[in-house]
């Protein structure tokens, strides 16, 4: 009997444990915000897809004269120069040099300067100040962040696999005529919180914008090169083994 | 003998076996990993979250159960489910989350008992008749790797697992009409839970179209009572949908309006590679539409290939393995911790084929890659997706299980016990 209860004590403390570790490891985990950019980083980004016909019929003819959105077409390239980073307890701020949409091999001198911050106390944001609609960079752990943020009915955060901002704005949503028509915008961002890819769809699901970071990764191609191989190797072998068996 | 008295014998009987031991302190380590990998990176991303979330609201708020802008990530389920997460809710979400893994943990022995219970009952009669092998591959169950993810996202694939396979059993053990409606009933609310099973409904009917005769054979009463005691749970969920016209409108936007381009994830299902790669390129398409036709060849293919069997014993695990394999091949997410609702049955498949079946071959080499390198394939697909956004590796062993089963469903009865 002296023994039961022992094991019954025993398992009841052995719970207890369990939640008092994992109460206080709750209690000192609380997210570190970070900047994945650094000084002197240069980002550049590539336009794959620009319908402008479209776009003008969308958000009017001047949507490409100031902003992100500057001189855009297809095939064109935009670049960041990363002057400055600054991150506290309270903000988070880059600053940087811009070189907006050209098809120039060389960039020359830049045409503007700006700046993107965050302030932590306060997550309710608006992008509408952007004519992407959605901000180029973020702070880190980019998924971790996105979560955070309190924004209104038009944006849905997708931070599962691939940090995400999915974007459906309705026509006449954010002022009479504009956008003309639904609009739909998924974008991605890597794990520095740049933006990596940004498309934007009309009706019938149609891209009129395609922009994606001009950088791949040094592990990509290997890795690839490395998967075709090992999957190769490992069907040949299968394929070998039955034969073999086949003609034993 | 008292059942306490009974579970250490068979423990200490168990302890014994080298891969038992191995199997035991793999599985407690991906235990405790999960609940440290929580608390350090998981905790603002997890499927728990919104399973806690989702008990609170069916509480306090039931009217906005399917406002998605509560939850982290879409909450999508039949309103019931949320039932199951009540008593958590009541807790502290991280209390909760402990306490919700070590229901897992139960979940998995008693997941465990009931397919060793079902092996018994189906085993082809020239395999072994000691639980040597039996007990290995509850083992390489017990040691798959998608038990991490499933833990660390505090996911719910374990009870629908549970279900699953405890359906299974009394299907299979009790004949009787009542028996049949219980085994229905308990499948129904793995249904309500996550519709995982969903697609397996029409593989309860009792059908078998025999291609030498020319005959259709129908079992309509123990068919219909299977259909009643699957649909019973799922159609209570129309009275909350009746007394909340707002669940219902929520309800239908979450699962089947979603025409909208999504963006790419690792799922191995065939719709979510085609919409990967229309994304990729810039191919205008509606994920729907990709799904519906998934569900129509896939899943019509499953079913035609089913009613046409050649045998009837133990059909059913045979219809449950269709089922499970067309909702993975074509629902838009299908990831690595929902491939424990399919490996106990390929494990089941493994136990019915005859000992020295050709088509064993296959099914155990998908049995081993959803177990230990689907996992790390993903890792794989995070380092290629700028280039190359499919993780086909899965697709191609699910095919190759449906193909595997669907040879033996097609191959004559002389050859189902010579070759397999």
């Amino acid at each position: 009997m002296a023994k039961k209860l022992k094991k019954k004590i025993q398992l009841f403390y052995t719970i207890l444990l369990f939640l008092l570790i994992g109460n206080i490891i709750s209690s000192v985990n609380a997210i570190d915000y970070g900047i994945g950019v650094h000084q002197d980083q240069e980002i550049i980004w590539k336009c794959n897809v620009c319908n402008q016909m479209e776009m003008d019929l969308i958000f009017g003819s001047n949507w490409k004269d100031s902003d992100i959105f500057k001189n855009l077409s297809i095939g064109k390239r935009m670049k960041w120069k990363i002057n400055n980073v600054e991150i506290n307890q309270s903000i988070s701020k880059i600053s940087f040099s811009i070189w907006h949409w050209t098809s120039e091999e060389i960039w020359g001198t830049k045409d503007n300067d700006s700046e993107i911050m965050y302030t932590f106390d306060s997550m309710v944001t608006n992008f509408t100040m952007y004519k992407s609609l959605v901000p180029l960079w973020f702070p880190i752990p980019v998924g971790e962040f996105m979560g955070n943020l309190v924004l209104n009915e038009w944006y849905d955060v997708d931070n599962r696999v691939l940090p995400t901002l999915n974007v459906e704005i309705e026509s006449n949503a954010i002022s009479l005529g504009f956008p003309l028509k639904k609009i739909k915008i998924i974008a991605i961002y890597n794990d520095q919180g740049i933006l990596n890819s940004y498309k934007l769809y009309t009706t019938g699901n149609i891209v009129i914008i395609d922009i994606s970071l001009d950088f791949l990764p040094i592990y990509v191609v290997p890795t690839l090169i490395g998967l075709i191989f090992g999957l190769s190797i490992s069907l040949g072998l299968f394929i070998y083994k039955k034969r073999r068996s086949i003609s034993k | 003998m008292n059942f306490k008295l009974k579970f250490v014998n068979r423990a200490k009987e168990l302890y014994k076996y080298k891969i038992f031991k191995y199997a035991l302190i793999l599985h407690s380590f991906y235990f405790i990993l999960s609940i440290v990998l929580y608390f350090t990176f998981y905790k603002e991303k997890n499927d728990f979250i919104i399973f806690y979330n989702v008990g609170n609201i069916f509480l306090n708020n039931i009217e906005n159960l399917y406002n998605q802008t509560y939850y982290l990530w879409d909450f999508r389920y039949f309103p019931l489910s949320a039932l199951f997460f009540i008593p958590f809710s009541l807790l502290n979400i991280d209390s909760a989350f402990i306490i919700f893994n070590i229901f897992n943990l139960f979940l998995n022995i008693l997941i465990c008992n009931y397919l060793y219970k079902v092996i018994i009952l189906v085993r082809n009669e020239d395999h072994e008749k000691s639980d040597k092998r039996v007990i290995l591959y509850l083992c390489i169950y017990l040691m798959g790797l998608p038990h991490v993810l499933n833990y660390i996202y505090g996911q719910i694939n374990l009870y629908i697992t549970f279900f699953i396979v405890l359906s299974l059993y009394i299907f299979l053990k009790y004949k009787d009409l009542k028996w049949q409606f219980v085994a229905s009933l308990i499948l129904g609310i793995s249904i309500i839970i996550k519709p995982t099973a969903f697609l397996l409904i029409p593989f309860l009917i009792i059908i078998n179209f025999n291609l030498e005769k020319k005959k259709l054979n129908v079992e309509f009463l123990r068919s219909l009572i299977r259909l009643v005691g699957v649909l019973v749970p799922i159609l209570l969920n129309f009275i909350l949908f009746i007394l909340y016209p707002t669940l219902w409108e929520g309800f239908l936007e979450t699962n089947f309006t979603g025409s909208n381009p999504v963006a790419l994830n690792f799922s191995f299902s065939i719709t979510k590679l085609i919409t990967n790669f229309c994304y990729f390129f810039n191919i205008p398409f509606n994920q729907l539409i990709f799904f519906l036709g998934g569900i129509t060849i896939i899943g019509g293919l499953g079913f035609i290939i089913f009613i046409i069997r050649r045998f009837e014993k133990n059909s059913l695990i045979y219809g449950y393995a269709f089922g499970i394999l067309i909702m993975l091949l074509t629902y838009f997410d299908s990831w690595d911790h929902h491939l424990l609702n399919l490996t106990p049955i390929l494990i089941l498949i493994i136990f019915n084929l005859p000992r020295h079946s050709k088509i064993t071959e296959p099914i155990k080499l998908s049995l081993v890659f959803f177990n230990f390198f689907d996992l790390a394939l993903i890792g794989i697909w995070y380092l290629i997706y700028p280039l190359f956004p499919y993780n086909f590796e899965a697709t191609f062993f699910l095919i190759l299980a449906f193909y595997s089963i669907s040879k033996y469903c097609l191959i004559k009865l002389n050859q189902n016990s010579e070759d397999g």
